[in-house]
């Protein structure tokens, strides 16, 4: 099969990515003057973001193209996509968290970026609330199909909306000054591992969503 | 004009429905009336914290009666499996959108005027009565915003079996936006600063205009089988 | 030093999640595969 074939492919190129990232990470990039070893914690976060943010897209694209289509391997698809987006988010949060701890001093605050995310998670647990209620499988993919694309449509308007409010309440600090070649060389590294690692995670549920909906057909069939 | 008319049947029936006794702009009253009783308890306000709290308090009590009436209007609409009339009539959904959303927008409008003249006769808060032109332009910009994604989102949860117990979940995360404007533009009239609202109203007017698209899109999904 | 520990349990987190979550489906994907060929014999023996 296809999809077999590219999962190896990609679980290949991660197998030689993935620790010479964490090499470039921990050996290679300088220690950042102000923040010290915990600055290392931004090459995961944001790469993650990046991960949650091509995730989040899927569901989107996904989306529309089963409103317009109705094939159901796009319905697959974005609640694929919706779940992966839910996973890398959560680490998003957290991994944030725990490098605020010690940099600002706290667990959270209500920074617009943070609550832009946060809102976000929100978005798509719902996703799967509604999805969980819902026997019939075309309305079930019809409706969330359009609160896949609703909840996308907000981000950005989230996005502005905290920025504006936040803005009238004195700003946290945000890393300044221009970011050390090195230190933008791994980044992009790390994003484009983290990239990686989404594809390969989409493929992988796709293709166990995929026998999922096999074993359904089979099962209907058994009972005939 | 057809398409208008036919939206203006809808909102019709909702107000004719609703003055025969179905009671879900009373039970928005009252859980308005409720949750400021609630609000008062938990905050203990007093004259000098009231004029800060004020406009986030009544935000607060706006999303939550408006879930809860727009949740009923539209369980109705299934339970009775009135909808299916529309389904099968030469109205479009777009029509039977824009009247649902027109009616959940005046029931909505009417709890918040009566939830502002309760905050005025319960905490002594006479200042929103002089400032009332100011509130209004944010106040109806958020409530059209509001009813929306409310009659968008009521749709949605019809289909799942947990029905309207679903729609806070779906509906508070999405109109973040709506109540952040809401709730800061109204603070800054309340406490004197009129003139910062504007970039607000805007964004509640792109909010709008923004939804109002997207859900005139999205909204004959809903009614496809 | 204190900081080191954020440091690790950040990247600890965040890769034991993905495993998990890979560690759990790779499991779902073979009890549904067994299930399936399971199912798929009893339909040709019944043909």
């Amino acid at each position: 099969m296809k999809t077999d074939r590219s999962i190896t492919i990609i679980f290949l190129f991660l197998l030689v990515m993935i620790p010479l990232n964490f090499y470039l990470i921990f050996m290679v990039a300088p220690t950042e003057k102000v923040m010290g070893e915990v600055q290392r914690i931004f090459y995961l976060h944001i790469s993650l973001a990046v991960g949650a943010f091509l995730a989040l897209t899927g569901v989107f694209v996904s989306s529309i193209l089963f409103l317009w289509k109705k094939k159901f391997i796009w319905d697959t698809a974005a609640y694929t996509c919706a779940e992966i987006g839910v996973l890398m988010s959560t680490l998003v949060l957290t991994t944030g968290s725990i490098w605020a701890r010690p940099i600002w001093n706290a667990w959270w605050t209500w920074d617009p970026r943070l609550l832009t995310v946060l809102i976000l998670w929100f978005i798509y647990i719902g996703y799967f609330l509604l999805r969980g209620g819902i026997a019939d499988k075309f309305k079930k993919a019809q409706y969330s199909a359009v609160l896949g694309i609703i909840g996308y449509i907000d981000i950005p308007v989230v996005r502005y909306a905290t920025k504006w409010w936040k803005s009238i309440h004195p700003l946290l600090t945000q890393e300044g000054g221009g970011l050390d070649p090195v230190m933008k060389n791994i980044m992009f590294f790390s994003m484009a591992t983290f990239i990686l690692l989404t594809i390969f995670l989409f493929l992988f549920r796709f293709r166990l969503a995929r026998i999922e909906e096999r074993l359904e057909i089979v099962k209907k069939r058994m009972e005939d | 004009m057809r398409f208008m008319g036919n939206a203006a049947a809808i909102l019709r029936k909702d107000i004719l429905l609703e003055l025969r006794g179905r009671e879900s702009l009373s039970l928005m009253l009252f859980l308005s009336l409720l949750l400021l009783v609630i609000f008062n308890i938990a905050l203990d306000l007093d004259k000098d914290s009231v004029s800060s709290l004020a406009s986030g308090i009544l935000w607060v009590v706006f999303a939550f009666s408006g879930i809860l009436g727009m949740g009923r209007t539209s369980m109705a609409e299934r339970d009775e499996e009135a909808y299916l009339s529309i389904v099968f009539s030469p109205a479009s959904p777009e029509s039977f959108y824009i009247g649902k959303a027109l009616s959940n927008f005046l029931f909505l409008l009417i709890m918040e005027c009566f939830t502002m003249l309760s905050f005025v006769i319960l905490f002594d808060f006479e200042k929103i009565i002089g400032l009332l032109p100011q509130l209004l332009v944010p106040l109806v910009l958020g409530t059209i915003g509001f009813s929306l994604v409310g009659t968008l989102f009521s749709f949605l949860t019809t289909a799942s079996k947990y029905g309207e117990v679903l729609l806070p979940f779906l509906y508070l995360p999405v109109v973040v936006p709506v109540i952040l404007g809401g709730v800061t533009s109204m603070g800054m009239v309340l406490n004197g600063n009129a003139g910062g609202t504007w970039k607000w109203i805007q964004m509640l007017a792109v909010f709008d205009v923004l939804y109002l698209a997207v859900s005139l899109l999205l909204f004959r999904y809903l009614m496809e089988d | 030093m204190e900081n080191w520990s954020y440091l690790v349990g950040a990247y600890t987190i965040a890769w034991l999640g993905v495993s998990l979550y890979l560690f759990v489906n790779a499991k779902k994907q073979k009890g549904i595969e067994e299930r399936l060929s399971d199912i798929e014999d009893l339909l040709k023996d019944k043909e």
